[in-house]
């Protein structure tokens, strides 16, 4: 225990890792900021700022933002004399280090990698956060919240970036970091790092596990019935339900009617795809699921979700 | 909410920031002032700025803290040098130079010559002005010309011009004799005070030639002190490759810090002294003030030995010629030019800080190589080499790795062809009971504390098993006694036999004891240790085997002697006499070892052990290894390895264990070390207990050799060097060359044949000497009792005479009395012994032919010398002559000596073989003299010449010849140019003088060996 403290703490105090550390603090001191102002907000019920609090951005910004640049300089240039700035060893392609991580940004990332395949977690959803957060300007109408926090006017926005960007995003940068050791094993922080560390990892996909129909008949091709499952749940998350909702909500609903049926159907495909991953890491955390949909054409493209 | 029309709160202290900021709050944004929090981080950044440049001038730059101190210390040690220098001179001699000096220095100081002075520079100040006026006057008077001769060419009026030009002619006439004039009177005035001056000079000159040695120490002094501080750096061009496998660059910067590796000013660096106070007189006379520049050691177990060691940073690098200057360190950037970093690792570039320079950081993979283990990199590149002179570990480790028979399952480069280490099982039924091959194999060192044989664990049904295979797989062998032992023999008479036929060589019984700590394979520790060999074979197998070891064991190393029936008879009655006790094992073998089962499952244990990787077994020729190749070891990280359930706690328990011994395990970075789970406590742990590391899923299957702790600690420094480096081109490796191969494989064979157990050959070698010093003390003629010094053996025997006494030995010095056995070496063999010693000096590997006519002319005056001399007060000629005889006979020197061998040896015995009782009669006050004033007009060479062709012409014809052992099979591949007149005749020419009064070309200089592409003959002409 103690052995896997004082690891920890090593881990905590690379110089590599202290920005992040310092990154954890940042984020949690301004969410709280924000929160608290927006419940504020929302108590007092004002959201309109009034114009004598309102001053010009220059000079009165201009010169408070110049003045952190300076205190962010004299802040780098101490971190840089105090610390050797790390190297790691020389890029070997014959011995990849263990665990190999990627940037501390791209942490997030990586760590959807355990339940996706890389297509998905590599290529789709990236793509997908950086095309969504394109359009964000586009398909959010409401006007509310500019120059002011609230909850209650823009419950569905806040909620949405506190999941996807704090939980989503923040949390499984921390996690990759500071959790994901050898093997990118799940470590707890009392854990020594060890290598040769052996878990049981063994995955069983979703239709087998919970009706015995298998991924792919013996003969090696698609379980038809699977494929038509699992198709449906997929579709039915990503489609049905969506048009659901605008069908029930649509006449009564001011935001939809607001929205209008392209901004709705691009949100809410969007948001789907963001909350699908949550719950897919609980089928794989919690049950061992490894697909939910196995799907391929030929044998060089496979859609396995 | 900001009020904007609010009055100005009350100011706050600023070392209050809560109520400071609340004051501050109040005030509406446009109203705050920042020009004080300005100035304050303005002042700070500015603050921060400067240390960053001081950081980076400074901090970041120790070496230039070292290269001052150095300087200084330099400068001290300079002046020390200068002192003695100074104090060497004789005090009369320095007094009477500054008189002299003095006294012309007073004469230079007289009136006369002061005035002379003056007046000298007077008149050179005159002279120069004439000069200026004759140069301005000539000037002008060429300008004139010029224009006198325009007008000319062009018809013009020329008079009057023509009359200035004269007149300017004129006045430059004059002002050339005023010129002269002076020039001649300085001319006077200098002769007046030449003499002098002349007398000064020479006196300065003499001066400086007696004090040569102190100026040239000041120049050194002058020159510390203008010693810029700067980065010094060598270039290994195209030395490394990436992990890319590009060809890059290696930049070693050691010297900016090192800065004395090389400076013999330094050489003077240790002292060993029992004495503390010699110690501290010792650092006082050598100047030695700044503790920072020495340390003060305890000389190993014995705590009253006090070294003082001048710090590793300015002292002067061990053996310069060999490591420094053979390894062309220092030299100009260039392919080939090795660095520091070659050999002792650490990260080459960095000068930060120590702990950067030397690599103990997080991620370089190749950081200092500290104490013994610094002998590792000589394998990198000498790969084949045997043994590494002053690196004693390397050389022990490789050779345990040898002994051991490490190869024997693990694969490793230059090891492909050597068979196993131990003997054959084929016949094994017939000369071992199975009672015995059952309680061996159970526990082979608690038979014997020097059984090299490894110790399996295995349970005693196991063994069992095993036994019950080998005896089975033996029956087919095809062995039956040549010899029969009738019985009988003395014992007595066997124990002189045994000393004096030479088993003691490589064997040890009773007194002559072998080493059990290191369990090298050499001396009497070669072959088993013989002292309850009684209770292990049976007499009547014995006999056999010592008249005829080849019989038994067709691959054997063990040589037949040449025994009688009579000698063999009373060495068998000897040995078998040596039972000893047997409790160790206490189980027995108690099972019917015909039952197939049984075989079947030893059977599967002996695939899975890989027996056969040592012994030969019947239906097992052609298995592969059965454990991983060792090439990379070396190179290994802890993550690589597997520590099961050993905790940190045993390995450190071996890291301090072995530095209590004194063996220091190599140093690693502090963050490596988790648990002591490193390279080298891994290792030890495996050579210590090889099955440390096994859990109840992970099996391991090597064999328990239990190590001492200095035979763990040689194999660990032998598997760090087990790199897979990469010798770029250009960098040789000499182990390419022809004749480093044909060292290699040389001193491969001495030590797999334990030629070096009687002979001397290298530096090591001759280990039986003890035994005879020992048993012989006293004896007059004890000098000529040793087996013969190899090491000029290339120089001195013909080849052919090697070939057929390797084929066939027979008794060439009569008083010594072990004989060389004859080991049936294959025609392949004896060429490899050949080569080795014609590879030591050089020569190429051909057979020559040395006949050549004897020079008549000579043979009467060598007939003379070799009579006056009394040569053969030692020596015999056909077997008559000196009684006892103790030299060799000389009739066949012929046949056996080289000509200009003969020459040198005779020249200068000592020089070839010091302590040779040969006496150098031609040898007189360290020069070449001649033994007799007559003979041939007294000229040394010609007399050497004259006896070396009066015994060509007494030598007999045929090289003498006892039975040979073994037929030497297949013809013989070596040319010999009988006939050959021409070139044998230059052959016998005679060495050049240098050549016979000096050793023989030395072995150590590496370089040499690399560069000569060609080997070349050395003194044929």
């Amino acid at each position: 225990m103690s052995e896997g403290l004082h690891n920890f703490w090593k881990i905590l105090s690379v110089p590599d890792n202290v920005p992040i550390v310092l990154m954890i603090l940042l984020v949690s001191f301004y969410s709280w900021l924000a929160y608290k102002q927006a419940r504020r907000n929302d108590r007092l019920g004002i959201y309109e700022a009034t114009q004598s609090d309102k001053v010009q951005v220059w000079p009165y910004l201009v010169k408070i933002e110049f003045l952190v640049t300076i205190i962010i300089l004299i802040i780098l240039t101490v971190w840089s004399i105090t610390i050797n700035a790390p190297l790691e060893e020389a890029a070997n392609p014959t011995l990849t280090p263990n665990p190999s991580k990627a940037p501390w940004y791209f942490l997030g990332l990586q760590e959807m990698l355990v339940y996706f395949d890389p297509w998905i977690a590599g290529v789709m959803l990236p793509t997908f956060i950086l095309i969504g957060l394109i359009l964000v300007p586009y398909i959010d109408p409401n006007p509310k919240g500019n120059g002011y926090y609230t909850f209650k006017e823009r419950p569905f926005a806040i909620a949405t970036f506190s999941i996807g960007f704090l939980i989503l995003w923040v949390l499984l940068i921390v996690l990759g970091t500071f959790m994901r050791g050898p093997g990118w094993y799940y470590f707890w922080p009392w854990e020594f790092w060890d290598t040769h560390r052996v878990v049981a990892l063994t995955n069983v996909d979703l239709w087998e596990g919970l009706f015995g129909i298998t991924s792919k008949n013996v003969d090696g091709s698609f379980n038809l019935l699977q494929v038509a499952l699992g198709g449906i749940l997929v579709m039915g998350w990503l489609v049905a339900i969506p048009m659901w909702v605008w069908k029930k909500y649509k006449e009564n609903s001011a935001v939809l009617k607001q929205m209008g049926a392209l901004k709705f159907g691009m949100t809410v495909v969007l948001f789907m795809m963001m909350a699908g991953l949550p719950i897919k890491m609980f089928l794989r955390l919690a049950f061992n699921i490894k697909y939910i949909w196995v799907f391929g054409v030929g044998h060089d493209l496979f859609f396995n979700i | 909410m900001a009020n904007t029309n609010s009055n100005m709160p009350k100011k706050a202290p600023w070392w209050n920031p809560g109520k400071f900021f609340a004051v501050r709050k109040e005030i509406p944004i446009e109203q705050r002032s920042y020009t004080k929090i300005y100035g304050i981080l303005a002042i700070l950044l500015f603050a921060f700025t400067v240390w960053a440049v001081l950081d980076e001038v400074m901090t970041r730059r120790p070496w230039k803290d070292v290269q001052a101190d150095f300087k200084e210390f330099k400068a001290t040690r300079l002046n020390l040098e200068i002192k003695k220098e100074k104090a060497k001179i004789d005090p009369q001699v320095r007094k009477d130079l500054k008189k002299k000096l003095a006294e012309y220095e007073k004469q230079m100081q007289s009136d006369s010559y002061l005035s002379t002075l003056d007046q000298i520079t007077d008149v050179e100040k005159k002279v120069n002005k004439a000069k200026r006026d004759y140069t301005f006057a000539k000037a002008n008077s060429d300008e004139t010309y010029y224009y006198l001769d325009e007008e000319r060419t062009q018809h013009k009026d020329t008079t009057s011009r023509a009359k200035d030009y004269r007149e300017i002619e004129k006045e430059k006439v004059k002002l050339l004799v005023v010129v002269n004039d002076l020039l001649h009177q300085d001319t006077v005035l200098k002769a007046k005070i030449l003499p002098i001056q002349k007398g000064y000079k020479e006196a300065q000159r003499i001066n400086d030639s007696v004090y040569a040695n102190v100026i040239a120490l000041q120049r050194k002094l002058e020159a510390v002190d203008k010693m810029p501080i700067a980065v010094k750096q060598t270039m290994l061009v195209n030395y490394e490759k990436t992990n890319f496998n590009n060809l890059k660059m290696r930049i070693d910067r050691c010297e900016t810090c090192h800065m004395s590796y090389a400076d013999p000013l330094f050489k003077n660096d240790t002292i060993v002294t029992t004495d503390k106070a010699e110690v501290k007189a010792w650092l006082k006379a050598n100047k030695y003030n700044d503790a920072d520049h020495y340390t003060i050691k305890k000389l190993g177990t014995n705590k009253d030995t006090t070294i003082a060691v001048v710090s590793a940073l300015f002292r002067l690098h061990p053996n310069v010629d060999l490591l420094i200057k053979g390894h062309r360190l220092g030299e100009p950037p260039g392919v080939g030019v090795l660095g520091c970093t070659s050999c002792h690792g650490g990260q080459g570039p960095s000068i930060v800080s120590p702990e950067f320079a030397h690599g103990f950081q997080e991620h370089w993979a190749e950081p200092l190589m500290t104490g013994h283990y610094v002998e590792s990199s000589c394998q990198n590149c000498h790969s084949g080499k045997m043994d590494f002179e002053g690196a004693k570990w390397i050389t022990m480790g490789k050779k345990l790795f040898t002994d051991f028979g490490c190869y024997g399952c693990h694969n490793m480069p230059n090891y492909e062809d050597v068979p196993g280490q131990a003997p054959s099982l084929v016949n094994v039924s017939k000369k071992l009971t199975p009672e015995w091959i059952y309680q061996w194999i159970k526990n082979p060192k608690g038979w014997g504390k020097s059984a090299r044989m490894p110790n399996f664990m295995l349970s005693d049904d196991e063994a069992r098993q095993v036994t019950a295979y080998v005896v089975d797989q033996s029956k087919g062998g095809t062995y039956s006694p040549l010899a029969h032992y009738g019985g009988g023999g003395d014992v007595a008479r066997g124990k002189e036999t045994f000393f004096d036929a030479g088993c003691v060589g490589c064997h040890a019984i009773d007194e002559y004891k072998g080493d059990e700590n290191m369990r090298l394979k050499e001396g009497n520790s070669f072959g088993p240790n013989l002292n309850k060999v009684g209770s292990k074979v049976t007499a009547e197998w014995m006999y056999d085997w010592l008249k005829n070891p080849k019989n038994y064991l067709k691959h054997s190393r063990m040589p037949s002697l040449r025994l009688t029936d009579q000698e063999a008879g009373d060495l068998t009655a000897y040995i078998m006499g040596h039972t000893g006790t047997n409790d160790e094992v206490k189980s027995s073998l108690n099972v019917d070892i015909t039952n197939a089962s049984l075989i079947k499952k030893g059977e599967s244990l002996i695939r899975s052990y890989g027996c056969f990787g040592c012994h030969e077994i019947n239906g097992m020729e052609n298995e592969s290894k059965v454990s991983v190749a060792l090439s990379t070891f070396g190179k290994k990280t802890p993550g690589e390895l597997f520590y099961g359930n050993v905790d940190g706690e045993i390995l450190g328990g071996f890291r301090k264990e072995f530095k209590k011994a004194g063996l220091d395990l190599g140093q690693v970075e502090e963050h490596a070390i988790h648990d002591n789970q490193d390279w080298y406590t891994w290792v030890v742990g495996k050579m210590k207990n090889s099955r440390m590391y096994a859990t109840e899923r992970i099996p391991q299957r090597m064999p328990n050799f239990q190590m001492s702790n200095q035979e763990a600690f040689a194999l660990t420094v032998f598997l760090k060097s087990q790199t897979g480096a990469f010798v770029p081109t250009g960098y040789a490796d000499p182990s390419k060359e022809p004749v480093q191969q044909a060292l290699d494989k040389g001193r491969m064979f001495m030590h797999w044949n334990n030629c070096v157990g009687c002979h001397k050959i290298e530096s090591a070698g001759g280990y039986v000497s003890k035994f005879i010093d020992d048993k012989y003390a006293g004896n007059e003629n004890i000098a000529y009792f040793n087996p013969p010094y190899l090491g000029p053996e290339g120089l001195r025997v013909q080849e052919q005479w090697l070939h057929q006494f390797l084929s066939g030995p027979f008794k060439i010095r009569p008083l010594v009395k072990m004989r060389m056995p004859s080991f049936g070496f294959s025609d392949a063999e004896i060429g490899t012994a050949t080569n080795y010693f014609l590879g030591m000096h050089k020569r190429p590997f051909v057979m020559t032919s040395y006949d050549y006519p004897t020079i008549q002319s000579l043979v009467p005056t060598g007939k003379y010398l070799v009579d006056k001399l009394k040569c053969v007060s030692c020596h015999t000629i056909g077997g008559a002559g000196a009684n006892p005889a103790k030299a060799p006979d000389l009739e066949n020197t012929k046949k056996r000596l080289r000509p200009d061998w003969i020459a040198m040896w005779l020249a200068h015995p000592d020089a070839q073989m010091a302590g040779t009782p040969m006496t150098g009669f031609w040898w007189v006050n360290g020069k070449m003299a001649a033994a007799d004033s007559s003979a041939m007009g007294g000229d040394p060479m010609m007399q050497i010449k004259a006896v070396r062709e009066y015994l060509h012409s007494i030598g007999k014809d045929v090289i003498p010849s006892s039975t040979p052992y073994a037929t030497i099979n297949g013809s013989d591949k070596y040319i010999l140019p009988n006939g050959d007149y021409e070139a044998a005749l230059m052959r016998a020419e005679m060495p050049n003088a240098n050549m016979m009064m000096s050793k023989p070309a030395p072995m150590k200089k590496q370089s040499e060996l690399n560069t000569s592409k060609k080997s070349k003959s050395i003194s044929m002409k």
